[in-house]
């Protein structure tokens, strides 16, 4: 399904003939945030409770990665002691991903950006997805039990 | 940081990181994000839109921006858009079109 979402994103973004249109490129960018997302809770679920539980355990997981996960992750990843430096990407880019998804979803003033900056965000999210696939797997596991965890605010 | 400090860097390391994409210069504001969290808003600002598929080139340029304003003391996630020349022209055209009530 993720690859699916990006692909699904690439469409979106580049579908019109002429001016885009809003609807268009607003899907595109929620899209691309979802493909994250997703690759994410993929990674998570596949970390945590494999095919053991599963579609609801692979579910029950993919709920519990909150939105608010992006943040932690983004924080988490400025600690380059205990993480890997594709962290820092991954956290940087769901974080930005998510701000402009807040954007398309919620604010119905048009994109302040056009066509090609749509595009480039898109190939974010694809390359973010790429570098959540090539973890290995002792960042995995740190990444699935951090944004999995409860956490004291 | 301040402002001027902060644009001095997005250009030192903007103009670096996104040379390929014809970077030419970058806006810079601060407020507050979707969380309520105080942040950075810089908007590069490019010419060159052949590059516009090439993802890790952004999340690069983004990384480094970050890890530089970080280890010059500024706490503030900053968020970096882009706007390309060709959109750019083409939201003016449309912002035209609007302001003439059509």
């Amino acid at each position: 399904m993720i690859d699916d979402l990006i692909h699904l994103a690439e469409h979106l973004a580049t579908y019109d003939v002429g001016r885009p249109r809003q609807a268009s490129l607003k899907r595109a960018i929620s899209t691309a945030y979802y493909a994250v997302f997703h690759a994410l809770a993929e990674l998570c679920a596949h970390e945590l409770v494999k095919w053991r539980a599963g579609w609801p355990g692979r579910a029950a997981i993919s709920r519990s990665l909150e939105h608010s996960s992006a943040s932690r992750l983004a924080t988490m990843a400025r600690n380059h002691e205990l993480f890997a430096g594709s962290f820092l990407a991954i956290g940087a880019a769901l974080l930005e991903l998510q701000r402009e998804r807040h954007v398309a979803d919620y604010d119905p003033r048009p994109l302040p950006y056009g066509r090609d900056a749509t595009i480039a965000r898109v190939a974010q999210a694809r390359d973010t997805v790429r570098l959540i696939r090539q973890l290995g797997p002792e960042a995995r596991a740190k990444l699935a039990i951090f944004l999995i965890a409860r956490h004291q605010r | 940081m301040n402002h001027d400090e902060i644009v001095r860097v997005a250009d030192e390391i903007l103009g670096r990181e996104l040379k390929k994409a014809g970077y030419d210069h970058a806006d810079v504001a601060s407020g507050l994000d979707h969380e309520d969290e105080p942040a950075l808003f810089i908007v590069a600002y490019l010419t060159n839109s052949n590059e516009k598929n090439n993802g890790s080139l952004y999340s690069n340029a983004h990384v480094s921006l970050r890890e530089r304003l970080r280890d010059l003391g500024e706490a503030r996630f900053p968020y970096l858009s882009f706007r390309f020349k060709g959109d750019v022209e083409a939201l003016e055209e449309a912002s035209s079109l609007f302001d003439d009530g059509q």
